[in-house]
């Protein structure tokens, strides 16, 4: 039966040869489609993947940056409540008396030179599960006849605002590194 | 049949149906990693944004409230001069915007209004840097801008603007006869594109700010408690502790050892009472196990352990049970087992019901109900000595090192020294300040209170001119001259020259120590209707009323280098001064007093006005058993003479002005002695308004509902209340001398009193009143 059919065998082979050809043929594209397809979606991958990682470090930025905001307004509000200066000494910087605790100082002059690691809340409690955060502040005296300008000495009775400068850092690879800084006035209100 | 078909000449086309399907799935894919990617963008970036944004407008708001802050700052600081008026209330101001944008105001050099005063402090601390930018006053009733400020120039893209708003339309506060009038303050925080904004209210009034104000030390003895502030603007260390302050628990006779608890608790307090506000904090830890270790409690739970906590210890009980604070003190819990009676009866009345048992409606819940409680503080919780700051001039250190060198005015009671700082300074203060007790204090940008500061002419003004009108005992409407004495009758009055004269040390009342004798001519049994005390009478007044106004004349230029001569001739005989230069040194007005003609100057001689300068010029008064349903007033000397202008009262003396009750006493310059020495519980009195003098000391029982003022500068210090053996020089009996057997310490309550609306005549600035209530945030 199949025997009767390769009585025609010339057009059979010319078939058969432009079958394998157009196989071949097919074959081929199939290749540089899936060649180029590979490198299509491997150099989107690549982007994607570059991107993920350029999105996740914005998103840890942000993140970082919400949580040393957090923790800067912490301490602002824990410092809101206090006195410009000191009933006694009047004007400083730093602590009056390095025995006695933070949560026992009485005016914002004190935190001069304060650092909190880890950090405090906003009711002065330790803060222990951001023990990789550190708040620390910096007060100095605005000068009374030109405001922009630090004045230089801590006891000088005319100053009567300072500029508070709390940075918040976080722990990378055994440093600090600043993550943000907030900046306000305190100025001598009665 | 598969093969066959895969095999059969059709089968190429299938390669032609399916060429570029992988890349079509490739693109898909890539589009929909594209979508996938920019949507990951746009959320990241939208994070971002809103996390950038958040940050802006807390920056903002940090700036804006920074603005207010220096804004409110600067309309306190000393720079920022608020306007001076003489008025006693804003309401009585013929034009309020003076107090905006006025200059000159009462016609004194730079005394202008709050814009001008503010613009100019604003500029002086050049908030812009180098920049040429500044702040212009406005004119009328504009509003005050201030160009916007940068935070930190250069650091800190935050700024600030500022604006202040007036609002002239005069109010009264509630419940109260003073009036006011408001700013509006704005603060414009910026932050890159985002601004916040936050508002308060600031209201001016003319008020004072003080329940005791003092130029010398002042002395508050047992049994005297302050609602207010206290002033001590004495920086010296020549008159003892600028503020003294004794116990009220001391000499509670069969009391245990109270004394010696409190002498304990003044060591522990030494160590740490580092804000010296004789309270332990519980919440130092170290300091509450050493209270603890010693025996003390936090026995009201209140967070401190201070003195009402030792005497809730000693004495007190539940009484008010399921309260917060059940314990207090009931007069059966405060009475001595031994003699049966109250410990300190007048201690109990300063506690349950200072201003008298018979005020009405009471004017708190619990006032004399029989219990010392935490109700009888509204303030505090805590019946306190000082129930509000207190501001010295000294510096602290100052008087640390002064201590050791006024055991004179220390407590010694339980074996102490007398000579530190907790020995000197006793008693709770309770205050809802920052800085309760604030030492080295700068009065120069706040309320000063000199003599020259009042003008009391306008009281005098209240009295006719002419000579008063006599009618048998009653003497109206005018000068007490030489006319109307001519017409009473010897019943009533006996003159200097007669026999029924008195001849008398000033003070009378003191064993020792006094500054002069008088012979005074004297009035008995008399009813004063607005009446003028002229110069130079240096009378005794016997159980006298005045009634109205009662104004005392004396000779306001005390001079240095004066010419000393006489006039007339025998009785009528008097001296005279001329020349010389006016001086306010109160050394120099000692000298001035002690001047005599024809004679020597002895504190055992009597003067007379033949040859006293201060008997002829002054007017040295003494009353007794004597009553004032008005305000009395006199002239102000420019120095302060120690004893030619010196009055005293004793007796059952009362006051009780209902005439005028912005004021009861207003001597400026005037020596005042009130109270029995031997008999301190003995004259209950309420004392309304400001009482002003040149120095006062009072003992007995008093209410002052308003403000006590010591102008002078003169005096050793002031004495208010029983200091017991320290206070002997003045002839005080200690506790335990037979004559305090039957008698009480009385007790001294000072209340400032802000509704009751200024006097006028009293030359100081209007004050700003941050209404922290009306901060907002807006936006």
């Amino acid at each position: 039966m199949t025997a009767s059919k390769p009585s025609s065998p010339a057009p059979v082979a010319a078939r058969a040869t432009r079958f394998a050809r157009a196989t071949r043929r097919a074959r081929g594209v199939s290749m540089m489609e899936t060649a180029l397809a590979t490198i299509l979606v491997g150099v989107s991958v690549l982007a994607v993947v570059r991107l993920i990682t350029v999105v996740s470090q914005q998103n840890f930025v942000a993140q970082e940056t919400t949580t040393a905001l957090m923790l800067a307004d912490n301490l602002r509000e824990y410092m809101k409540g206090l006195a410009y200066n000191d009933a006694i000494a009047g004007n400083h910087l730093g602590p009056i008396n390095n025995a006695i605790p933070f949560t026992q100082w009485t005016d914002v002059q004190s935190f001069n030179g304060f650092v909190a690691n880890p950090p405090i809340d906003a009711h002065g409690q330790t803060l222990a599960n951001l023990a990789d955060w550190q708040q620390s502040v910096t007060v100095k005296h605005c000068n009374p006849s030109n405001f922009q300008i630090t004045d230089s000495l801590a006891t000088d009775s005319a100053c009567t605002v300072d500029r508070v400068i709390v940075t918040v850092s976080c722990k990378s690879n055994g440093s600090w590194v600043p993550i943000a800084t907030t900046e306000w006035l305190k100025a001598n209100v009665q | 049949m598969n093969r066959t078909l895969i095999n059969s000449p059709a089968a190429p086309a299938r390669p032609r149906a399916t060429r570029g399907s992988t890349l079509m799935l490739t693109l898909v894919y890539i589009l929909m990693f594209s979508a996938l990617a920019s949507s990951m963008v746009a959320f990241s970036q939208g994070n971002v944004m809103v996390q950038a944004a958040d940050t802006d407008q807390k920056v903002a708001l940090i700036a804006a409230e920074s603005g207010m802050s220096f804004f409110v700052s600067a309309l306190q600081g000393a720079t920022t001069k608020l306007p001076i008026i003489t008025e006693g209330n804003i309401s009585s101001m013929s034009n309020t915007t003076l107090l905006w944008s006025g200059t000159k105001i009462e016609n004194i050099t730079n005394n202008n209004g709050i814009a001008v005063t503010l613009a100019s402090a604003i500029n002086s601390m050049k908030p812009w840097g180098s920049s040429s930018t500044s702040a212009t006053a406005p004119s009328g009733t504009s509003p005050l801008s201030v160009p916007a400020i940068s935070i930190d120039a250069g650091n800190s893209p935050a700024s600030f603007t500022l604006s202040a708003t007036y609002d002239p339309t005069t109010r009264l506060f509630t419940n109260s006869s003073t009036s006011y009038v408001i700013i509006h303050l704005k603060s414009i925080g910026q932050c890159n594109n985002v601004s916040r904004t936050v508002t308060m209210d600031v209201d001016v009034a003319k008020e004072l700010k003080y329940a005791v104000y003092s130029n010398v030390a002042i002395q508050l003895g047992k049994n005297v408690h302050v609602i207010g502030d206290i002033a001590s603007t004495y920086a010296g260390t020549g008159k003892g502790p600028p503020i003294q302050m004794f116990s009220d628990f001391h000499y509670l006779t069969n009391s245990g050892n109270i004394d010696s608890s409190l002498a304990t608790f003044r060591s522990l307090l030494a160590t740490y009472d580092s804000a010296h506000v004789n309270r332990i904090d519980m919440s130092n830890a170290v300091a509450a196990n050493a209270a603890a270790a010693a025996g003390f409690k936090d026995v009201n739970g209140d967070g401190y352990i201070d003195e009402w906590d030792l005497a809730l210890q000693k004495f007190g009980s539940k009484t008010d049970p399921g309260q917060v604070d059940p314990y207090g003190i009931t007069k059966s819990n405060f009475t001595d087992p031994l003699t049966g009676k109250p410990y300190d009866a007048d201690l109990f009345g300063l506690v349950d019901a200072p201003m008298g048992p018979n005020v009405s409606p009471a004017p708190w819940t619990g006032y004399n109900d029989g219990v010392m409680d935490y109700q009888d503080s509204t303030v505090s919780k805590v019946p306190a000595k000082v129930t509000g700051s207190v501001k010295l001039a000294i510096p602290y250190n100052t008087w640390q090192s002064a201590a050791s060198g006024w055991t004179q005015w220390g407590d010694t009671i339980g074996n102490a020294t007398g000579g530190t700082f907790n020995d000197q300074f006793e008693g709770t203060i309770a205050s809802t300040s920052a800085t309760p007790v604030q030492f080295g204090v700068d009065f120069s940008g706040q309320q000063t209170l000199a003599p020259q500061n009042f003008d009391t002419s306008s009281y005098d003004k209240q009295v006719p001119s002419a000579s008063a009108t006599v009618s048998g005992s009653t003497v109206s409407n005018g000068t007490l001259d030489a006319t109307a004495l001519a017409k009473l009758s010897s019943t009533y009055y006996s003159s200097a020259n007669s026999s029924g004269a008195v001849t008398e040390h000033s003070p009378a009342s003191v064993s020792s120590g006094w500054q002069a004798t008088y012979t005074r001519p004297l009035f008995k049994n008399i009813t004063f209707n607005n009446v003028r005390i002229p110069q130079g009478l240096n009378a005794a007044f016997q159980n006298c009323t005045f009634n109205g106004y009662t104004s005392v004349k004396m000779n306001t230029s005390i001079n240095t280098g004066d010419t000393v001569s006489t006039t007339g001739s025998g009785s009528s005989k008097t001296v005279v001064v001329s020349g010389g230069t006016p001086t306010s040194d109160p050394s120099a007005g000692m000298t001035w007093a002690q001047q005599m003609k024809g004679a020597t100057f002895s504190a055992n001689t009597a003067l007379t006005a033949a040859t006293s300068v201060a008997y002829s010029q002054g007017n040295n008064l003494h009353f007794t058993s004597c009553t004032f349903n008005g305000p009395l007033t006199a002239d102000c000397p420019t120095a302060y003479t120690h004893f030619a202008d010196s009055w005293e009262f004793d007796g059952t003396t009362a006051f009780n002005n209902t005439v005028d009750p912005t004021v009861t006493i207003m001597a400026p310059n005037t020596n005042i002695e009130m109270g029995g020495f031997t008999n301190p519980g003995a004259n209950p009195s309420t004392l309304v308004g400001v009482v002003v003098a040149g120095n006062i000391d009072i003992r007995g029982t008093a209410n002052v509902d308003g403000s006590l003022i010591v102008t002078g500068n003169g005096a050793m210090n002031t004495t208010l209340g029983y200091f017991g053996s320290t206070d002997q020089g003045q002839g005080v009996p200690k506790p335990t001398d037979s004559s305090m057997k039957n008698i009480t310490y009385g007790h001294l309550f000072f209340q400032l009193n802000t509704n009751r609306s200024m006097p006028n005549g009293i030359a100081i600035p209007v004050v700003s009143l941050p209404q922290y209530t009306s901060y907002a945030i807006n936006d």
